[in-house]
């Protein structure tokens, strides 16, 4: 065995830390957004009022929905981050397979939607404070509080964190099958455009809905398998591109 | 479906990847990594301290909350429990009064405006005294199907004028209600979105109630509009 011999883990958690510190950017790019989304939602987002002969009752609803959406969205952008020539270039500063490359790239996506995700909820209570604040009228608030829900508060932190990262593994591996073969940009863009005009499937008799399938599922720990079961799915797909795009070849 | 709306979404999220692509780029030249840990760091301790304040003024506000029923919660149909001579839940009841009369009583109404129900019910004996029950106006957010917000201890009332031969209802008070709520976003609620979402969907409002129980032996002069009263007969 050679002196300069690495373990594999080692060479990882290398990998990650360059990766989260040389993307450190990113991180203030989303933290910028969330303060910006944070101070322009504290418009209602909707409002509703009714009246008799001598009463009026208004009621202006608020929402983190925005910061949510962008966040999600903020998700969707790293998985394509990651997979662009300069992250991949930047790789050539460490000797790497491209399972290394993959595995610190999870490494990452998983440090990312932790961040993203919790920073996302509790992005929130600045709305919240500022609301409480400013608003003159009876405010009621119908959030996940920690203190009174604990359940609810960290089911919402979890639901968040699998979000951001699952699109973030979603659109990693789709680019990397675009980059291995940039026509297969066409299939992408058409599956894309059809989930969000398609409501539902037929898979072996049985009609379901493509967005229910995790968003509509209720139970915390049936989401968490199929989250679990779809993430290892696109785990194991990223590598058949990646062996044609890799570092350095194994 | 135009052309426009069919490539929206892919046009948005290329719009989005884009955005983020650009501005992490320009970022990452202009500052140091140390300013971005500083800026991330300063982040993080506002995220915090506004966590901090909203749970604990948040926990404060809300012991001042209007109550919030449950889903498909029964309710007591007041008016037509008094039809049926049923027994009301106490909780609606505002007040219950009882009025010494002189062997006559008028009734008035001078207002035009539909907000009150009055509930007339001929008692049998010789007594001359008027048992009035009034029960609260019933203003609710929401939907049957979904809890909903109960506003109807923040309705003002002004209660009917009475001497010893008549009675005046008067103008009610002319009132607006704000409310302002928060709500976590529907994305992150589907693991208890039957539970909390659309409290405040729709509204319900019920007028006052009047309830008068007026011995027989007294000679009513009723001269209220018959819009606003209903007579009860018992068997």
């Amino acid at each position: 065995m050679s002196l300069t011999h690495r373990k594999t883990s080692e060479v990882v958690r290398q990998q990650f830390w360059f990766k989260l510190k040389s993307n450190v950017a990113v991180f203030t790019v989303l933290f910028a957004l969330q303060i910006l989304l944070s101070v322009l939602m504290t418009g209602p987002s909707s409002t509703s009022g009714m009246g008799s002969a001598n009463l009026e009752l208004n009621w202006s609803t608020y929402t983190n929905d925005g910061i949510i959406t962008m966040t999600l969205f903020w998700s969707l952008a790293i998985g394509f981050l990651m997979t662009t020539s300069g992250q991949r270039n930047a790789s050539y500063l460490y000797v790497a397979s491209p399972g290394i490359e993959n595995m610190a790239n999870f490494l990452f996506f998983g440090a990312a939607s932790v961040i993203a995700g919790v920073t996302a909820i509790l992005s929130g209570s600045i709305m919240k404070v500022i609301l409480l604040l400013t608003k003159k009228e009876q405010f009621v608030s119908d959030s996940a509080n920690l203190l009174v829900s604990p359940v609810d508060f960290f089911t919402q932190l979890a639901a968040m964190i699998s979000y951001s990262f699952l699109l973030m593994i979603l659109v990693y591996t789709a680019m990397l099958f675009v980059q291995m073969n940039r026509l297969l940009i066409l299939p992408i863009i058409l599956l894309v455009y059809l989930n969000t005009r398609i409501t539902s499937f037929e898979f072996f008799g049985a009609t379901g809905n493509i967005l229910s399938f995790f968003y509509g599922e209720s139970s915390l720990w049936l989401f968490t398998i199929k989250v679990t079961a779809a993430v290892a799915l696109l785990m194991v797909l990223s590598v058949i591109p990646s062996k044609r795009i890799e570092v350095r070849q194994a | 479906m135009t052309l426009f709306t069919a490539i929206l979404p892919v046009f948005v999220v290329l719009l989005m990847l884009l955005t983020v692509w650009g501005i992490q780029r320009t970022i990452r030249n202009r500052f140091s990594r140390k300013t971005h840990f500083i800026l991330m760091g300063a982040y993080m301790i506002l995220l915090v301290a506004a966590f901090v304040a909203a749970e604990v003024i948040g926990h404060t506000k809300e012991m001042n909350h209007p109550p919030l029923s449950s889903a498909h919660q029964e309710k007591v149909d007041v008016e037509d429990a008094i039809l049926a001579g049923k027994p009301v839940p106490e909780e609606e009841l505002i007040t219950e009064r009882i009025h010494s009369v002189d062997g006559q009583l008028s009734l008035y109404h001078p207002g035009s405006d539909y907000d009150s129900i009055f509930y007339i019910e001929r008692s049998k004996g010789n007594e001359k005294k008027v048992i009035e029950r009034i029960y609260k106006p019933e203003l609710t957010t929401g939907r049957d199907d979904f809890p909903s917000y109960d506003l109807s201890d923040y309705v003002k009332v002004n209660l009917p004028e009475w001497s010893e031969s008549e009675m005046i209802f008067p103008d009610q008070p002319n009132q607006k209600l704000s409310f302002s709520s928060y709500y976590d976003s529907i994305v992150l609620n589907q693991f208890s979105r039957n539970e909390d979402s659309d409290t405040h969907v729709g509204s319900t409002i019920r007028y006052l109630i009047v309830h008068l129980i007026i011995p027989e032996s007294i000679v009513l002069k009723n001269q209220m509009s018959p819009d606003y009263y209903i007579e009860v007969t018992r068997n």
